[in-house]
C-alpha cells in the first residue's frame, strides 16, 4: 500500500465553526448552486471535469471530524462521484460520523448542481469550484480551447483562512463593530412541509429590465429588491405584528473589501433592520433607509470591526481551552439565539462572468440556500437574473407578492418550483 | 409555454399549479422539462420501522412482567431486574446505534458503557467483584483483538483507529492499577489485560509512534 502514514488536516476558519454544530436535519447548512446548460448532461464528461477540477481544489476532498477542542478538516483519499439528482435540494451532507465528503456533484437533465456544506466553502468559493468544473466539462465537450484563465490563485491562497489573516488583535475595542442593538424581528410563522423539505421558488428575468427600475429609484439592484422583500413582508404583516422590525439579513463577500482569493469562508453577516412606525411604511421610504443602512455598514472599517468582533473569541485562549463536547451546546444555543434576531435572509452573489467561447453553452446559474426563514438568493449570467426564494413554511405569501410586485413593474417573469417535487401529496397539501 | 394568468407569470415545464397562488395554469405546457426530478417517497422506512417493533415489544414485556409480578408477589419483586435489564440493553443499544459509523470509536464506547453498566449491576446486586475481576479485563482484551483485526479485514488507515486502541490499552491498564489496590479478587482475566495492554501499546509507540503523535496533535489542536 502506498498510503501516506498520515493524512493533512486543516482547521475550520472562523466562519465555519458555527456551522457543524448547529447542523441539523431540518437545517443542514447546505447550499446548491447549479448551472443550465444548452445540452443534455453526458454523465462520463461531467465526472472527467469533476475529476480534473477536483485536481484544482483539492481540499474540497475532506471530512469533518472532532477533535477535543475543535472540528477539523482532515484530507480524504476518495474519488468523488457524480450521480443524478436524487434527494430533495439541500438535503443534510454532514452527518456526524459518516464518513461522506462535505459536496456532491448531481446532474438533472440540463442542470448540473453543486451542494456544499456551508463549513467547507462560501458562496464564493463555491462558485470558484462549480465554473471551473463547467468550463471544463465543455472544454471537453465542444472542444474549446484553454482554461479558466481569471482565476488565478495558488493552492495556498486558495486554502487561506482569510479572518486570521485580516484579524487585528489590537484593533481598538472601541472601534469594534458596535453590535447593533437587537430586538426581537417579527419571524414569519406558520405550518412547515414534512421532513424538514424547503420549498424553492425561482425566478427568472432579465438583468437589464430590473436594474432600471433600480436606477430609477437611484439605488442598486440589491438594495431595491430588499426594498421590495421588506415591503412584501410588510403586506402579509397582521396589524399588532407591525411593531417589530423587519429585520433582513445579507452577507457581504468580504474579498470585495480585503484581498484574498480563498475558497474557504470569508463572509461577515451585516443586518438592515427596518422599524415600519420609526422608518415609514411606504416604499420610497423603505428603500431611503435601506440605502442609509448599506452606507453605514459596508465600509471597510465597520467590516474590519466585524472580521475583530467574530475572531475575538475564537482567539480567547480560555475559549479555545473548553472541550469540544461543552463548546457544542454552547454554540447550539448561541446558532438559536440568533435565529430570532432576523425575518429573512438576502444572499447577492452577482455576477457570474464565463468565457465567452463557453458562455454560449449555458443557459442560466443560479443559487440557493437551505434556510429556517425565508432566503432569498440571486445571481446573474448574461442578462438573466436567477432570484430563488427557499423557505421551509408551506405558506407562499411572501414569494407571492414578492415576485408579483416585480410582475407590477412590467418587468416578464417565468417562475419554477420544487412545490411538485414528492409527486401528488405535496401539491394537495399545498393547496388546502 | 404555461401561464397563471393571476400573478402575471410564465411557468416553464410542466407544472400542476402556480407554485405562487396554486391556481390552475393556462396554455400548453413546453418541452423544456421540469427544474427539479420527482422523487419517490422516503425508503428509510425499514430500520425505523424494525426499531419501532422492538421498542414497542420491549414495552410489552416489561408491561407484561410487571403486571404478572403485581398479581403474583410471592416471588419478591423480580420484575424490578428484568425492567432495568431492559433499560441496560436500550441505552447500550442506543450506544451502538449512534455511533455504528465508526466501527473502532464504537467498540471503544461499547467497552466503556458495558463495562461501566456492569460496574453499576454489580454494585447494586451485592457486590460480588464479577464486573472488575472479569467484565471489564475481558472485554478491554477482546477490543484489542477486534480492532486490530477489524483494522486489517477493512484496510483501515492507521489514524482511525490508533487513537482508540490506545484508549483501550489505558483503560487495560486500570486492570493493573485494580490489582496492586487489591480490589480484584480473581488475578488472571486483569493480568492478562494488563499484559496485552503493554504488548499493544509498546507496538503502537515503537512502529507507528510516529502516527500516533500526529493524531494527538490533530485531535488536540486548539
Amino acid at each position: 500500500m502506498n498510503q501516506p502514514r498520515t493524512s493533512q488536516w486543516r482547521r475550520l476558519d472562523n466562519a465555519a465553526k458555527i456551522f457543524p454544530p448547529t447542523s441539523t436535519r431540518r437545517d443542514p447548512k447546505v447550499f446548491r448552486f447549479s448551472c443550465c446548460l444548452a445540452e443534455k448532461i453526458d454523465p462520463v464528461l461531467l465526472q472527467r471535469a469533476l475529476d480534473r477540477t477536483i485536481r484544482q481544489f483539492p481540499f474540497f476532498c475532506a471530512r469533518l471530524r472532532k477533535g477535543l477542542f475543535w472540528y477539523y478538516l482532515e484530507d480524504k483519499k476518495s474519488r468523488p462521484l457524480v450521480c443524478p439528482e436524487y434527494k430533495p435540494p439541500c438535503s443534510q451532507i454532514y452527518r456526524g460520523d459518516h464518513k461522506d465528503l462535505l459536496f456532491e456533484v448531481t446532474y438533472f437533465g440540463r442542470r448540473v448542481n453543486l451542494e456544499i456544506f456551508h463549513a467547507l466553502a462560501d458562496g464564493t468559493g463555491a462558485l470558484q469550484f462549480l465554473r471551473t468544473m463547467i468550463f471544463a466539462y465543455l472544454a471537453e465537450k465542444y472542444g474549446i480551447p484553454g482554461r479558466l484563465s481569471d482565476y488565478d490563485a495558488a493552492q495556498d491562497q486558495k486554502s487561506l483562512d482569510a479572518f486570521y489573516k485580516y484579524y487585528d488583535k489590537y484593533h481598538d475595542k472601541n472601534e469594534i463593530a458596535p453590535k447593533a442593538k437587537r430586538c426581537r424581528a417579527y419571524r414569519i410563522r406558520g405550518e412547515r412541509w414534512p421532513d424538514g423539505r424547503l420549498s424553492i421558488i425561482e425566478g427568472f428575468l432579465s438583468v437589464g429590465a430590473v436594474l432600471e427600475k433600480a436606477h430609477k429609484h437611484h439605488a442598486t439592484l440589491s438594495e431595491f429588491l430588499i426594498a421590495l422583500l421588506i415591503s412584501s413582508i410588510y403586506d402579509g404583516m397582521a396589524v399588532r405584528e407591525r411593531t417589530r422590525p423587519v429585520v433582513i439579513t445579507v452577507p457581504v463577500d468580504l474579498r470585495r473589501f480585503f484581498s484574498a482569493r480563498t475558497v474557504r469562508n470569508f463572509f461577515g453577516l451585516i443586518q438592515i433592520a427596518h422599524d415600519f412606525r420609526k422608518d415609514g411604511e411606504e416604499f420610497e421610504q423603505v428603500l431611503a433607509h435601506v440605502k442609509q443602512s448599506f452606507e453605514q455598514q459596508l465600509t471597510k472599517e465597520y467590516l474590519s470591526g466585524i472580521i475583530s468582533r467574530y475572531s475575538v473569541m475564537e482567539n480567547n485562549p480560555l475559549i479555545k481551552a473548553i472541550p469540544l463536547a461543552v463548546k457544542i451546546p454552547i454554540l447550539r444555543l448561541a446558532g438559536l439565539r440568533s435565529e430570532g434576531e432576523d425575518t429573512a435572509a438576502f444572499s447577492n452573489i452577482g455576477r457570474i462572468v464565463m468565457p465567452a467561447e463557453a458562455a454560449g453553452y449555458i443557459r442560466l446559474f443560479d443559487v440557493f440556500l437551505c434556510a429556517k426563514r425565508p432566503q432569498l438568493c440571486l445571481c446573474s449570467f448574461g442578462d438573466t437574473l436567477a432570484i430563488s426564494v427557499s423557505s421551509p413554511l408551506v405558506d407562499t405569501g411572501i414569494q407571492r407578492r414578492f415576485f408579483r410586485s416585480l410582475t407590477g413593474l412590467g418587468i416578464p417573469l417565468q417562475v419554477v418550483s420544487n412545490l411538485e417535487q414528492g409527486g401528488r401529496e405535496e401539491v394537495s397539501h399545498a393547496s388546502v | 409555454m404555461l401561464r397563471c394568468d393571476h400573478c402575471g407569470i410564465d411557468l416553464p415545464g410542466n407544472p400542476g399549479r402556480c407554485p405562487l397562488c396554486q391556481d390552475k395554469p393556462s396554455g400548453t405546457p413546453d418541452n423544456t422539462g421540469n427544474r427539479f426530478p420527482v422523487l419517490s417517497s422516503c425508503q428509510e422506512a425499514f430500520s425505523r420501522m424494525l426499531l419501532t417493533l422492538i421498542a414497542f415489544g420491549s414495552v410489552c414485556a416489561a408491561a407484561v412482567c410487571v403486571t404478572v409480578n403485581l398479581i403474583l408477589p410471592a416471588g419478591g419483586w423480580w420484575s424490578l431486574f428484568v425492567v432495568t435489564g431492559i433499560g441496560t440493553l436500550w441505552i447500550d443499544l442506543a450506544v451502538l446505534i449512534r455511533k455504528r459509523e465508526n466501527l473502532p470509536k464504537n467498540i471503544l464506547w461499547q467497552v466503556a458503557v458495558v463495562s461501566f453498566l456492569a460496574y453499576l449491576w454489580d454494585r447494586f446486586t451485592g457486590f460480588f467483584g464479577w464486573s472488575l475481576d472479569y467484565v471489564l479485563p475481558i472485554l478491554c482484551t477482546c477490543a484489542m483483538i477486534a480492532m486490530t483485526l477489524i483494522a486489517r479485514i477493512r484496510k483501515l488507515h492507521i489514524q482511525n483507529y490508533i487513537l482508540y486502541l490506545v484508549m483501550d490499552c489505558l483503560l487495560g491498564i486500570i486492570s493493573f492499577v485494580l490489582i496492586l489496590t487489591g480490589t480484584v479478587r480473581v488475578v488472571a482475566p486483569s493480568a492478562i489485560c494488563f499484559g496485552a495492554s503493554v504488548i499493544f501499546l509498546a507496538a503502537l509507540l515503537f512502529f507507528e509512534g510516529k502516527a500516533l503523535w500526529a493524531e494527538i496533535q490533530r485531535r488536540l489542536h486548539l
